[in-house]
């Protein structure tokens, strides 16, 4: 979290100097000004947002999506997989260990695959927000062109690295 | 946008019926968890709305539509993949930056590679990653997905013709 700040205040301040030597302190005031009215306007959406998020949180446990996924396999396994990845909520602190979970409990890879294409190209906590920004027109683009990803990855990547096994160590339990 | 706040409206409504079905203590945790997350987002989000108000004053709409726009093909697809692979940030942050490389004149297209090369390349989940699947899984998973990305805005395009 720190790091990404840092990051981001840095990017910013660069940015913010570029304005400065193009266009003076009113171009520095004008690049101020857009993010305020984009935060302004998007404030209420991101409330939202972030109760949604909460929401799901409390409703989808990480030990129903383990159980749930636990020793599946094939097309069934893929498919479970890529729907489970879009009901789990959370960044990838959350995700990655219970994948991992899911992956000792005897999943295969395919499974595993498709619950991480599932996690970034179907994840229902963060599509308010994509709507929200993007506008429902483009997003439904997006989801058309990303709709058969994830179990395309999981038949994929069952079929071509099914033979993987993450190491023993590492990775906390969620 | 006041259309989006509905359905977000409705889709809080929804999930507040069904926690409300485990209790009234399940509601009131999802409503403080969220509310904890937006506390400890906050200083993200505004650094970033910031960023994106730069980005949408300091791109030269000509140039972006030049190498972005509608008309950018497959030029466009790589490079919005490709710069949406290499941010590390959360949906809080690109979505807004999305937003702001939008108004300037970027395609549809291209916005989908850079949201499709972000949701599935991002390098902020890297390090995770390597840390319980190992460097060797997350080889094999870019392999497979960053054609996937490409392949998003290649179909994108095709649908927007």
């Amino acid at each position: 979290m720190q790091a990404i700040m840092v990051v981001l205040l840095s990017i910013t301040a660069v940015l913010m100097l570029i304005a400065g030597l193009q266009g003076g302190v009113d171009m520095v005031v004008r690049g101020l000004l857009s993010g305020w009215a984009t935060l302004r306007g998007a404030a209420p959406l991101i409330i939202l947002a972030f109760a949604i998020t909460g929401m799901m949180q409390v409703l989808v446990e990480p030990a129903t999506i383990k159980k749930w996924l636990g020793r599946r396999a094939g097309w069934r396994g893929i498919a479970i997989g890529a729907a489970a990845g879009a009901l789990t909520p959370g960044g990838p602190y959350v995700y990655y260990p219970l994948a991992l979970a899911i992956h000792r409990s005897g999943a295969g890879m395919g499974t595993i695959f498709a619950y991480l294409g599932g996690k970034a190209v179907w994840d229902l906590a963060r599509l308010p927000l994509e709507i929200a920004f993007m506008g429902p027109g483009l997003t439904a683009l997006r989801w058309a062109a990303t709709m058969l990803s994830p179990p395309l990855l999981g038949y994929l990547g069952g079929r071509w690295f099914g033979g993987y096994r993450a190491p023993q160590t590492g990775g906390d339990q969620p | 946008m006041s259309q989006a706040v509905s359905v977000l409206v409705a889709v809080a409504a929804a999930l507040t019926a069904l926690a409300l079905r485990h209790g009234r203590q399940k509601a009131v945790q999802g409503y403080l968890g969220g509310a904890r997350a937006l506390r400890a987002q906050l200083p993200l989000l505004l650094a970033a709305f910031a960023l994106a108000g730069y980005v949408e004053v300091l791109l030269p709409a000509d140039l972006v539509q030049a190498w972005l726009g509608a008309g950018a093909g497959l030029r466009g697809i790589v490079i919005g993949g490709l710069a949406g692979a290499i941010l590390p940030f959360g949906p809080y942050i690109v979505f807004p930056m999305a937003a702001a490389v939008r108004a300037t004149g970027a395609g549809d297209a291209t916005l989908v590679a850079f949201t499709a090369g972000w949701m599935l390349l991002s390098t902020g989940r890297i390090a995770y990653e390597m840390a319980t699947f190992g460097p060797g899984f997350t080889w094999r998973r870019l392999a497979l997905f960053a054609p996937a990305a490409l392949a998003a805005g290649g179909l994108a395009l095709l649908l927007t013709r």
